[in-house]
């Protein structure tokens, strides 16, 4: 051993201070730790990490651009890239590519080629008056199948339903020639229709009320009823007849506000079979 | 050399799942970790800064990165041992580049721990003719010098700790050694060519 490390060896350091580690902790142990970083190549700690961004990116940049060549090259001048292309175009190797259908992607400069003029499909046969009500029916069938599927009361669709079963019971029980429930069904919401758009419109101006809405009228009056109405004039006719489709339709909205809850109230209107068709 | 035994009764735990309970915010297992470590850390430091109360602020600061940054440290070469060891070393660089800055004063002696007794008085002399003489070499190599001769480090790990490549750690171990002999020699305890 050298006289230098005799001299090193009796370089020793006094004994730690009593409480040291303990103090040292304890201080420590009031600060604030820091949390782990989700990018550990950010973190300050780590040499060279400011590098690392701009490698990942710099790599990041390069596979692209790599891909792109490749792909221009793989597919022979047919896939357009731009900016690629020009580098790729420059190179004379590839620029011998004879000139194919080229298929050019993310181009702005380039417009795509008008679609030929098709003829126009030819425009469906109108509809009949009966037709479009069975078209109505059927949707309104779907949406209150809907309803139904989602919890929703559908008080009309039952009613019509209920009333619909009770007649074809009525003509099996009786003999009688019994058309579909389906049928029965389409027709009574048919009636429905019809009525609530007459009594829409006779409650909303009684003036215009043809001679044959005030015949259907009378028609559906009790015998003595149709009497006493048969025998007021014209005018009066039509007062009486605004006066009830205001009562009716008054009373129909009661009954349904009343039996539906709130918020089934404001999706009332919505429901299919007793609105009329537009 | 580490302190090897546990406070309390408790289980000893290795270093590497007691600065992971550390990283949940347990200040019990970080007063296992300064216990085992703060005898190396202040002799690193006392010999780097020749000064006890530095020395110990030194040993506070690193256990406070040790604290702080339990979440974001990972195991590597060394364990935290040279974790703490490459801290403590850089703290004690940082200092002595702040004091040097600020005063170009003498350096001060050291306190004198030991018992004032006439056989001692050689041996103080020596001692403090050494202080002197690390105090006044260059940064690194003093760390390179107190790593690798008295805290038993590898080459290669003082090398990692003070950021040079092995060579140049070698060089300053050669620059260190013989700065120490110019100075011992210049205070007359060293004979020329007995150095080496």
């Amino acid at each position: 051993m050298s006289q230098l490390n005799q001299f090193l060896d009796g370089f020793a350091p006094p004994p730690v201070p009593g409480g040291l580690a303990a103090r040292s902790a304890q201080a420590a142990a009031r600060l604030p730790q820091e949390r782990r970083s989700l990018m550990p190549w950010r973190r300050g700690g780590v040499r060279g990490g400011w590098r690392r961004g701009m490698l990942i990116g710099g790599a990041a940049l390069g596979f692209a651009f790599t891909s792109a060549v490749a792909a221009e090259v793989v597919s022979g001048g047919r896939i357009s890239i731009p900016v690629v292309h020009q580098v790729v175009a420059s190179i004379p190797v590839f620029a011998t590519h004879a000139p194919k259908k080229t298929v050019h992607l993310a181009s702005r400069s380039i417009q795509p080629a008008p679609k030929p003029l098709e003829e126009a499909p030819p425009a469906p046969a109108p509809m009949t008056g009966r037709q479009r009500l069975i078209q109505t029916f059927t949707e309104a069938k779907k949406e209150v199948a809907e309803r139904r599927a989602a919890g929703l009361p559908t008080p009309n669709a039952d009613r019509i339903e209920r009333k619909a079963k009770r007649i074809v019971e009525r003509r099996e029980a009786a003999g009688l020639p019994t058309p579909s429930l389906d049928e029965v069904e389409l027709r009574l919401a048919i009636r429905e229709w019809r009525t609530m758009r007459m009594l829409r419109q006779v409650a909303r101006d009684p003036s215009e009320i043809t001679d044959v809405q005030v015949d259907r009228f009378s028609r559906i009056l009790p015998p003595q009823k149709r009497e006493q109405f048969l025998a007021l004039g014209p005018d009066q006719q039509r007062q009486l007849m605004g006066r009830a489709a205001q009562r009716f339709l008054a009373r129909r909205m009661r009954s349904q506000v009343e039996n539906s809850e709130p918020p089934q109230v404001a999706q009332q209107p919505s429901e299919g079979l007793a609105e009329p068709p537009r | 050399m580490q302190a090897r035994h546990a406070k309390g009764g408790e289980a000893p735990s290795d270093d590497g799942t007691l600065m992971r309970r550390v990283a949940l915010g347990d200040a019990r297992a970080l007063e296992l970790i300064a216990d085992r470590h703060t005898p190396m850390l202040y002799a690193v430091a006392w010999r780097m800064l020749g000064d006890s109360a530095e020395a110990e602020d030194v040993v506070q600061e690193t256990i406070t990165r040790a604290w702080v940054k339990a979440a974001s440290w990972t195991p590597v070469g060394g364990g935290l041992g040279g974790w703490l060891r490459r801290v403590a070393t850089n703290l004690c660089i940082d200092r002595q580049r702040k004091r040097a800055f600020v005063s170009n004063c003498e350096i001060p002696d050291r306190a004198d721990d030991a018992p004032n007794a006439d056989v001692l008085i050689d041996e103080q002399r020596r001692q403090d003719a050494v202080a002197v003489a690390m105090q006044a070499l260059p940064d690194r190599q003093r760390a390179a010098i107190v790593l690798t001769y008295y805290e038993g480090v590898s080459n290669a790990e003082a090398a990692a700790t003070l950021g040079v490549g092995v060579k140049a750690l070698e060089s300053l171990l050669v620059r260190a050694r013989q700065g120490l002999g110019r100075s011992l020699m210049a205070q007359g305890m060293l004979e020329e060519g007995s150095a080496a």
